[in-house]
């Protein structure tokens, strides 16, 4: 009898000795934080809080991996070998992203699990696909925000209902089509095509010269939203309505995506391309990786992305962006036809934040021109404070054009629509494989639209 | 003869199948020597140049690996050991005795098989608990392999006569004792199996750490590999070099435990 | 009365303990979120919604191809694991020189991160650059050479074969396990009777190695019905909703950002597997014979 009860006092020592072995490593853990700085450069030492007299204060900062850009790195390696003069250090916490990441975060935010400051896709993603905008803080006014023009602020939502909840951290993105010239050139296309027909024309040329036209990257589901977007510009120019006003119509249940004509149309296009034989009949196989490489090795002449897909060609070929060039794509007449752009993701305070004027002059110093220039300069492309510079590359540049001559349209994902609409590059395989119609596809993206506003309680839905 | 040539003839097809077996892993080696614009085709074709030195140190260094390491075997060896000694003594209780309640238990816990893990909830209740990263991730990680544990031990208890419990119990061995004197020692096969299966199910796991470990300081070698694809979506060459990196210590574990089950047979430990 | 104290109940104690704090109660609580409306993980907000969350999993569009894939694909998974992973144990269950060796390379897919395993075989089964096709085309058989991840009658196919590359090896280790415990002199009996090799596994291997077997089987159909992570890499369900299994259902209902219809996917697919397996299970341990 003794010696069971010492047999169970030893089981659960074991127990509880493997337990806290486990515990124990949290606490050791800060000790080597030297190695966890990575993949930054990795030789900070972030313990120290307090050294040299002057106060330090050590910021944790939330970001999803993929927002972690050779340009962040800079910045952050900059701050932490400044942090004497700064008065901060940043601890960076990285996420992986896609929507395992995202539903994390959402949890943390439920909890109030929360870092000092916050990487988000801003004010209204939290406010609208988290429901905690209460956990972000108003930082009211910031000195280097005079460096950002007060309208964009407003449409980026950095500015929400009036109160100041981010900062813009990164780049705008621009959606386009990207071509090599070479293959054009070969092809005897001479000039950029200016609306449908001379689109498809270009298609017929470039097919008949033996290469891909237009490439679609269709493993990867999501690439094959973009050609899309294109015919909701025009929706939304035909509708008579402001962005807004078009948005709050839908988001209110008086307009459907199943009205919308010109997106219905831009979706039959796209596959028409296929139908045509003007995209390479792997498509369904092939991946956005491939699709850089086809595109920068002038396999194939034409690829539809987000400008981010630029970095990624300059990461691989960097010898290929000379001969990469930029376009919106050509559904309409001349005149209508548009670029969406996407603008940067937001930095945020939350109020787990214990010392909230130190984040803010914080996230002053990396809103500032200086610590923008730093990120710039590991990351070309279009910034929203006025005074950082870079070189872009020709095919960003296009479409940078295209923007200041004001033919660009913000991107509704994200910025348009309250409630999502369900997995559409999947919709779209569905389609172009031929076990969905277009009209199937647009009626399942307002059910999914519906499903989402009744699951948050919205009035204009009632069942 | 005859059986000889058969089953040098068994031998040798089973060696070809594991040569096709080894064809994806030669895939993911190859890919991580070459360059990046070499690996983004992912072929089975040699590098052109060779960058063995180049993507694995600088995958090492980006990676974070040393820390990366440690935090695996800390979240791993533990979560496991505790696994195969709790499940293997519910194991027991619940295949020997013979009433309604025990037997209702089993189904409880084997319903763990079959029930969904809900991480959203766990992930609450570790919070409001206070039971946070490293503990919160091992605890949580244990539960979910418990139902395994006990599901295999009561498989395996099943070939154990109940005359061996009897015969220690006339010795004047009580319930302990018996167990780990006697049973434990005996079930070494499928300990060794269930730690095999467990060490490699929380080795890789990715949807539980990725809400308990949450800063990279604390990020399994598997958190490494999601960390990569999000910085370094395009570097393949870094991604493979980091998938070798993270599978080869599960790897060589295996090679040392399986030589314990054939070990385990050749000792004859189990008499009928 | 002695049997009662030698199993003693305070032995379950540090089992029922974690597995009731860590999983079951979570689970319990899953139960009740699936009747909630409940966006994204805000509970604060939510509303009660009565079975609208089990209707709409039900009526969703991925569900009949999802029921039919994965009874598919729980069932070819399933079959060839248990078969190739048996004779695979039977035969490394041999002292031959090459038995580490290839206990080793017939495990190793099962250690693989299924993200890496994603990437591999959708880069092999790529229809014109992937190994699978070319070495079909070398070999002069290109009638065989397929879109093997891309046409949706064979889609389904494809992946079974990633799932069962990477499990087999995992499958011979459980019955490997079993083997283990055959007493060696029931074979020295049936080799004094003039047993032949088959009439061996007949007779002495195979009823042994039943619980083993038993374990070996219910846990790979579990695992076919549960699917997801190879799944999810390889195909993501696509193209389309071509590959849909269970799995991606429930995931793609957790990512809708409805929580409590997540929650009400899985607990479907959890029904879903209870009424598969519960039979299948009796019949096999009605089988078995004990020691």
């Amino acid at each position: 009898m003794k010696l069971k009860r010492v047999m169970s006092l030893l089981v659960t020592a074991v127990m509880i000795c493997s337990l806290a072995a486990c515990g124990s490593g949290k606490e050791a853990a800060p000790a080597e934080k030297e190695e966890a700085a990575a993949p930054a450069p990795a030789e900070t030492p972030a313990q120290e809080e307090e050294s040299g007299g002057e106060e330090v204060k050590t910021l944790t900062m939330l970001t999803f991996t993929e927002w972690y850009t050779d340009g962040w790195a800079a910045l952050d390696k900059y701050i932490n070998e400044n942090a004497d003069e700064l008065g901060f250090k940043l601890d960076i916490q990285k996420i992986a992203g896609g929507s395992q990441g995202e539903e994390v975060v959402k949890a943390r935010f439920a909890t109030g699990d929360l870092p000092d400051i916050m990487q988000s896709y801003g004010a209204k993603w939290i406010d609208t696909q988290v429901n905690a905008l209460d956990k972000m803080v108003d930082m009211e006014s910031l000195p280097s925000e005079s460096e950002y023009d007060p309208a964009t602020m407003e449409e980026g939502g950095y500015r929400y209902n009036g109160k100041l909840y981010g900062m813009p951290i990164g780049t705008t993105s621009l959606l386009g089509v990207f071509y090599n010239k070479d293959v054009f050139e070969e092809a005897g296309v001479t000039e950029v095509p200016k609306d449908w027909q001379g689109f498809l024309d270009t298609c017929e040329k470039i097919k008949a010269a033996g290469k891909v036209p237009l490439y679609y990257s269709g493993k990867d589901a999501w690439t094959l939203q973009c050609f899309n977007h294109f015919g909701f510009n025009k929706e939304v120019f035909d509708s008579g309505l402001s962005y807004t006003e078009f948005w709050d119509e839908m988001n209110t249940n008086k307009r459907h995506y199943a009205d919308c004509t010109q997106f219905k149309e831009a979706i039959e296009r796209s596959k028409e391309m296929l139908d045509k034989g003007y995209v390479q009949e792997t498509y369904l196989s092939d991946t956005y990786d491939m699709a850089q490489t086809a595109l920068a090795k002038g396999e194939a002449a034409m690829y539809i992305n987000p400008s981010n897909v630029l970095d990624e060609i300059a990461n691989k070929y960097p010898e290929a962006m000379e001969n990469i060039g930029g376009f919106a794509l050509p559904l309409y007449e001349d005149s209508q036809n548009y670029t969406c752009l996407s603008l940067p993701g937001a930095l945020g305070v939350t109020t787990s934040c214990k010392d909230v004027e130190a984040a803010k002059k914080a996230i002053d110093f990396i809103s500032s021109a200086k610590a923008q220039q730093i990120y710039a300069d590991g990351v070309a492309g279009v910034y929203l404070n006025k005074n950082v510079t870079c070189t872009l590359t020709p095919a960003l540049q296009d479409l940078v054009d295209l923007m200041q001559n004001g033919k660009s349209i913000a991107l509704w994902q994200g910025a348009g629509n309250n409630y999502g609409y369900g997995d559409f590059g999947a919709m779209v395989q569905d389609y172009y494989v031929g076990s969905k119609t277009v009209d199937d596809l647009l009626k399942t993206m307002d059910d999914e639209t519906a499903k989402n506003a009744i699951a948050a309680g919205d009035a204009n839905w009632n069942k | 003869m005859a059986k000889k040539v058969t089953g040098m003839a068994a031998e040798i097809f089973a060696l070809i199948c594991s040569l096709f077996m080894l064809v994806p892993f030669y895939m993911i080696l190859i890919n991580s020597f070459k360059s990046k614009e070499g690996a983004a085709l992912v072929n089975l074709s040699l590098p052109d140049e060779w960058h063995i030195v180049e993507n694995y140190t600088e995958m090492f260094r980006e990676g974070g690996l040393g820390l990366a390491f440690r935090n695996s075997v800390l979240l791993t060896v533990p979560s496991v050991l505790v696994i195969i000694f709790v499940s293997s003594l519910a194991g027991f209780v619940l295949q020997r005795r013979v009433s309604k309640a025990s037997k209702r238990l089993l189904m409880l816990i084997l319903m763990g098989l079959f029930i969904p893990g809900q991480i959203i909830p766990t992930y609450f209740i570790c919070y409001y608990m206070h039971v946070r990263t490293f503990l919160a991730a091992g605890l949580v990680l244990i539960a979910s392999n418990l139902s395994m544990g006990v599901f295999l031990y009561t498989g395996y208890f099943k070939s154990i006569p109940r005359e061996l419990d009897e015969s220690a119990m006339l010795d004047g061995c009580n319930g302990l004792q018996l167990f780990f004197h006697i049973i434990f020692p005996l079930l070494k096969p499928i300990t060794v199996t269930l730690f095999i299966i467990t060490f490699m199910g929380i080795w890789n796991d990715f949807g539980t750490t990725i809400y308990f470990l949450n800063s990279s300081r604390n990020f399994t070698l598997t958190l490494t590999i999601y960390n990569f694809f999000g910085v370094h979506s395009s570097d393949w060459n870094l991604v493979f070099a980091n998938v070798i990196a993270v599978s080869l210590p599960v790897i060589i574990v295996y090679f040392m435990a399986q030589k314990q089950i054939m070990s385990g047979m050749t000792s004859g430990a189990v008499k009928g | 009365m002695k049997r009662k104290s030698i199993y003693s109940y305070w032995m379950l104690l540090p089992c029922l303990a974690i597995f009731g704090i860590f999983f079951m109660l979570p689970a319990v609580m899953g139960v009740g979120f699936s009747f909630l409306n409940i966006r994204n993980v805000d509970f604060s907000t939510a509303t009660f919604a009565g079975i609208g969350n089990y209707k709409n999993v039900l009526t969703d569009s991925g569900m009949n191809i999802a029921i039919k894939n994965s009874f598919i694909f729980a069932f070819v998974t399933t079959v060839l694991k248990v078969t190739l992973g048996l004779l695979l144990a039977v035969l490394l269950n041999n002292k031959l020189k090459t038995t580490n060796f290839m206990r080793t390379v017939f495990f190793l897919p099962a250690v693989l991160s299924s993200v890496a395993v994603g990437l591999i075989f959708t880069a092999m089964m790529h229809p014109t650059n992937g190994i699978i096709n070319v070495a079909l085309r070398a070999a002069g058989l290109p009638m065989l050479a397929q879109n093997w991840l891309t046409d949706p009658k064979l889609a389904i196919f494809s992946v079974a074969f990633v799932e069962v590359w990477k499990w087999t090896g995992f499958t011979m280790v459980i019955l490997l396990a079993g083997l283990q415990s055959i007493p060696e002199h029931y074979y020295e009996a049936a080799r004094i009777d003039g047993a032949t090799g088959w009439q061996k596994f007949r007779y002495v291997t195979f009823p042994l190695i039943m619980p083993a077997f038993t374990n070996a089987l219910v846990v790979n159909l579990i695992g076919g019905l549960k699917a997801f992570d190879v799944v999810q890499t390889v195909t993501g369900g696509g193209p389309g909703t071509a590959t849909e299994v269970f799995g991606t259902l429930v995931y793609k209902s957790f990512g809708s950002g409805r929580y409590g219809e997540g929650c009400a996917a899985s607990i479907i697919l959890c029904v879903v597997i209870l009424i598969v397996v519960l039979p299948v299970y009796r019949f096999l341990t009605g089988k078995e014979v004990e020691m």
